[in-house]
């Protein structure tokens, strides 16, 4: 017996396979694509929420308070080497303890293997210097917690105190000091700051007003805000 | 067996299966119908939220491109901030890891008696070496005294005490004494 297929079942069966071809083809090409747009859609939106907070935070900050902090932090460790202001504060400290200084040398050359930073922050540069001084005995203790206590930052690798002659009130002080100057963070890595970044810690806070109780050469205000370091001769002692 | 007899059961073979090819059609039919509805749906749902997440790309690019453009004029503070808390760390580091001569000045005062006069003093990190006299006699049993205790105390790595002879001026005497890090 022939069996003869009826010309109706071609318009449903065709139907059905373009359907079927039509749905596998749309639904796995457009699968990746999608994937993907989930994907940046929901990056975007947590970069724009970060942002937002960014701006939220910056906006609560104010400039003249961040302009303040940043120029005791920079007096402590100067984004340039200042000689003159150097030699100023080594002088104001020295003389806050009565001492005179008799010589004075920077050894831009060589860096002292007692001092800290060693290899482990490329960022900051060693100022090496020497001094040698003359006054009271009983003030060593003042001149060195005057010293330690100064703007820029000072660390002192060697003291060397001899008493002068019979005199029971005179003494010779040799100082190796070193102190430290770090330029400024490149512009790039300010601007990719993250929010973390730009939040100050509760220690940062700390530190900063242990550094107001620091001495600092003597200052001068700038016009349009921030402190200035006074930049006359200094080598006069 | 007996074979049911029922209207199309009645009809010649051939109509019979005309008949029963008729019927599958109209089933046929319906579901190609539903399939094609469905792929329709299907398709248009798989390029509507195609659009919407698109538009909702763009929406949120151009949020970003404000949100940029926003913080754009607060680069100076940005740029502060960064900077602040880039040399707040250096003068952390450098405050925690410095020597503290102050406090091993100011330590001295356990080891050396009242009255003690120091003749020379080398400090050099954590080692004091010091050389200086002592006027009375019971100035170097305070001396010794001193010594044997922080020995004990254990915040001195080493102490050496050089010997104590009677000289002209009094009793001088050398120390070196090594501090212990903190």
């Amino acid at each position: 017996m022939k069996i003869e297929i009826s010309p109706k079942f071609l318009f449903p069966s065709l139907a059905i396979f373009i359907s079927l071809i039509l749905s596998i083809v749309i639904g796995v090409t457009q699968y990746r694509a999608i994937k993907d747009l989930r994907t940046s859609v929901k990056r975007l939106d947590t970069e724009n929420k970060v942002l937002k907070n960014k701006f939220l935070m910056l906006s609560s900050l104010d400039e003249s308070n961040i302009k303040e902090q940043f120029a005791y932090a920079e007096l402590a460790i100067p984004s340039e080497k200042n000689i003159p202001y150097i030699l100023q504060a080594f002088r104001d400290a020295v003389s806050k303890a009565n001492f005179l200084v008799k010589t004075f040398q920077f050894s831009p050359g060589e860096v002292s293997s007692e001092s800290i930073f060693e290899d482990k922050n490329k960022a900051v540069e060693k100022l090496p210097l020497t001094a040698e001084l003359v006054g009271p005995s009983d003030e060593l203790n003042g001149l060195v917690k005057a010293l330690e206590n100064t703007f820029p930052l000072f660390e002192i690798n060697n003291v060397s105190f001899i008493k002068e002659g019979n005199s029971l009130s005179k003494s010779r002080v040799e100082l190796k000091l070193t102190t430290f100057y770090s330029p400024p963070l490149p512009e790039e890595e300010q601007k990719n700051a993250k929010l973390e970044q730009l939040v100050m810690s509760e220690e940062e806070t700390a530190l900063l007003e242990t550094l107001v109780t620091f001495s600092r050469p003597e200052l001068k205000r700038r016009t349009g805000g921030g402190l200035e370091r006074r930049t006359d001769n200094p080598f006069v002692f | 067996m007996k074979r049911k007899i029922d209207a199309i059961n009645l009809l010649p073979s051939a109509d019979r299966l005309s008949l029963s090819q008729q019927r599958v059609v109209e089933r046929l039919n319906i579901f190609a119908i539903v399939l094609v509805v469905l792929t329709i749906i299907f398709v248009g749902g798989v390029f509507g939220y195609q659009f919407w997440l698109k538009e909702q790309k763009n929406n949120l690019l151009s949020d970003k491109k404000k949100l940029n453009l926003s913080l754009s004029q607060f680069d100076v503070q940005l740029g502060l901030q960064q900077n602040l808390r880039y040399r707040l760390k250096l003068v952390s580091q450098l405050l925690s890891e410095r020597t503290n001569t102050v406090d091993n000045l100011t330590n001295l005062d356990d080891v050396l008696p009242s009255g003690a006069v120091i003749e020379r003093l080398d400090i050099q990190g954590t080692n004091i070496d010091i050389e200086g006299r002592l006027t009375e006699l019971s100035q170097v049993a305070e001396l010794e005294d001193n010594v044997s205790r922080i020995r004990k105390n254990g915040s001195y790595k080493e102490v050496n005490l050089g010997s104590l002879n009677k000289r002209n001026e009094g009793w001088p005497f050398k120390i070196e004494v090594v501090k212990n890090e903190d």
